[in-house]
């Protein structure tokens, strides 16, 4: 019998066989086409808003900002964690993990499997993101009369950052779901920690110290959200916000220290990797 | 080369605060040969899923060692573990998948096509219900599409563990017959189960597991050339106590309306004389071979609603 190669081919049966089981089930199918609803509001709301109002424009390169802004990346992180919580920790649930590995696959080839739906979902979510953006914000571009070109490099980097803030918070995402084992329990954890832990718990309890105080915007989704936002990577963009900054008489941006803060991200991506693999193998099925 | 050889296999999970170590498995060791439909016996939590679960990869042990297939080293072991076909407790399969679709994953890790996969479903009756959801599936059902699995990629060693367990007498039987020609075919089978007489009718070899440890291994054939003599009287405790007290009795033991006796020495006229000089007269008295069931109550403890009299 035909052992599956310890090579590039076992990487093509675990891709194959985990998008086999993401787009049959439901639990997937549900967020994602939630997803794609909000994130068509997101963006079609302006660009009718700009169909009757003179003052207002939807267009392209403008518009990426709304793409790469707070509101979408939120949306792309929480997404797209539930979704990973949910195709990873229901194997538990059903036991299909044990059996995967009595079908054959080794314990790190299981895991090698589902740590590959981590960079794979944030990039389905964030093209559907780019897509959807691109095509609403072009049908209202006069190309002629565009202020740049519709996509710069910019839009590129600025892709690259929001798929390592998903490396960061789907890794942790990974984690918790390795560790709890269920998908209500884990995605209650993982939320427990965005939300209260990380938003409340630990700045009430490390900022009352002063010298931990200014490490507490080091913590993992706090650094993912330092990576959201165009204009940390497209200098016309920020131009853009300065001067809408200005004529609202608001205080200038501040650009964010993007190598540190890109570093301090594939950091906690790698631990949060690292500590999925240690607590997957250490623990039996 | 036996198929399987554990060496001293244990397994001690350290537990909780307030239940402290528990020892799962203690030292087992026992061969599996090639071609043989090996029983593995024991009660609820006698540690038989576990070691299960350690000759195949999904729990590590704390002692002692095995071989499948003659390799021992993580990495002979896995590659061993391609020439497995194995299902572990209940049927283990993504629900709102069909049946078609979890044999379809199944056979792409195993290296193998759609071919093997509708050759497989009709050798276990599903192929009139391949489209069905897994969690639509009768019991029976299930059942089948876990031993369909097993037998993807045609394996040298199948793994079953209970696999006929919540099936009516017509689904056990139909699980007979598949293991009856998977034997037939060569197929080394390791099967776990509860149900003695099925295992009995299935098995050539056992090995009994009681409290983690192995009580016994021997053949069927070996178990049932042994007797016993069953006794009846109106009172079945003091006949077994009696019977108990006899100094050829190995064991004595009331099962159902009868006392079951095990004779090391002596014939069943001596038993007679022992008990009636004890005042004790039996309404009936018969040698008979001993059911795999016997010897297994008699080694596991089996409480039969009487107690055990030694």
């Amino acid at each position: 019998m035909t052992a599956p190669a310890l090579t590039k081919r076992i990487w093509w049966i675990l891709f194959r066989n985990e998008w086999f089981k993401a787009r049959k089930r439901l639990a997937f199918l549900l967020p994602l086409g939630f997803y794609l609803f909000v994130t068509f509001i997101n963006h079609f709301g302006p660009a009718w808003q700009a169909r009757d109002d003179p003052d207002r424009s939807y267009t392209l390169p403008e518009a990426w900002s709304r793409v790469f802004g707070e509101d979408q990346s939120m949306m792309l992180l929480l997404f797209a964690g539930v979704c990973l919580v949910m195709l990873v920790s229901s194997e538990f649930t059903w036991r299909t993990a044990r059996q995967n590995v009595i079908d054959g696959l080794s314990k790190t080839q299981w895991l090698v499997g589902k740590a590959m739906l981590v960079p794979f979902l944030g990039l389905v979510f964030l093209s559907l993101a780019m897509t959807i953006g691109f095509v609403i914000s072009f049908l209202g571009t006069d190309l002629a009369a565009a202020s740049g070109p519709i996509i710069s490099v910019g839009v590129f980097k600025a892709a690259g950052g929001m798929l390592l803030a998903f490396l960061s918070v789907g890794g942790l995402a990974l984690f918790v779901s390795l560790s709890v084992r269920g998908a209500g329990g884990a995605i209650a954890t993982w939320f427990l920690w965005i939300f209260l832990i990380e938003g409340v718990i630990v700045p009430q309890l490390l900022g009352r110290i002063d010298w931990l105080r200014d490490y507490l915007q080091y913590q993992p989704f706090t650094v993912a959200q330092r990576l959201f936002g165009l204009e940390n990577y497209d200098p016309a963009a920020f131009q853009r916000l300065v001067e809408a900054r200005e004529a609202a008489e608001r205080p200038a941006p501040v650009l964010a220290d993007l190598t540190g803060v890109l570093w301090i991200n594939a950091g906690w991506a790698a631990l949060f990797f690292l500590g999925a693999f240690v607590i997957f193998r250490r623990r039996d099925l | 080369m036996p198929v399987i050889q554990t060496m001293g296999l244990t397994k001690r999970y350290s537990g909780g605060i307030r239940t402290g170590p528990t020892l799962a498995v203690d030292e087992i060791s026992f061969e599996v040969e090639e071609g043989q439909v090996f029983g593995f016996l024991g009660p609820n939590g006698s540690g038989k899923t576990t070691t299960i679960g350690m000759l195949l990869g999904i729990i590590t042990p704390t002692g002692g060692q095995f071989r499948l297939f003659g390799g021992s080293t993580p990495r002979e072991i896995h590659a061993a573990r391609q020439r497995v076909g194995a299902t572990l407790e209940y049927p283990n399969f993504y629900p709102y998948m069909s049946c078609r679709d979890n044999l379809d994953l199944v056979a792409r890790v195993k290296g193998r096509g759609k071919d093997d996969v509708q050759e497989v479903l009709e050798t276990v009756g599903l192929q009139s219900r391949q489209k069905t959801k897994f969690k639509a599936c009768s019991l029976g059902m299930k059942q089948r599409l876990a031993l369909g699995a097993t037998m993807i990629g045609d394996p040298e060693l199948i793994v079953l563990d209970e696999p006929a367990n919540g099936l009516d007498p017509a689904g056990q039987r139909e699980i007979r017959g598949i293991i009856h020609r998977l034997s037939e075919m060569g197929k080394t089978i390791f099967l776990s189960s509860h149900i003695l007489h099925e295992v009995e009718r299935t098995c050539t070899h056992v090995a009994i597991i009681e409290k983690g440890c192995l009580v016994r291994q021997a053949s069927v054939s070996e178990i049932t050339a042994e007797r016993v003599v069953t006794l009846r009287s109106d009172d079945l405790v003091a006949l077994a106590t009696a019977a108990g007290e006899f100094p050829g009795a190995a064991w004595a033991r009331v099962r159902d309306d009868r006392v079951v006796v095990e004779l090391d020495d002596g014939l069943p006229g001596d038993l007679n004389r022992h008990l009636a000089d004890r005042g004790i007269y039996v309404s009936h008295l018969a040698e008979e071979k001993t059911s795999l069931e016997d010897v297994f109550m008699e080694l596991t403890g089996g409480d039969d609603g009487f107690g055990e009299v030694q």
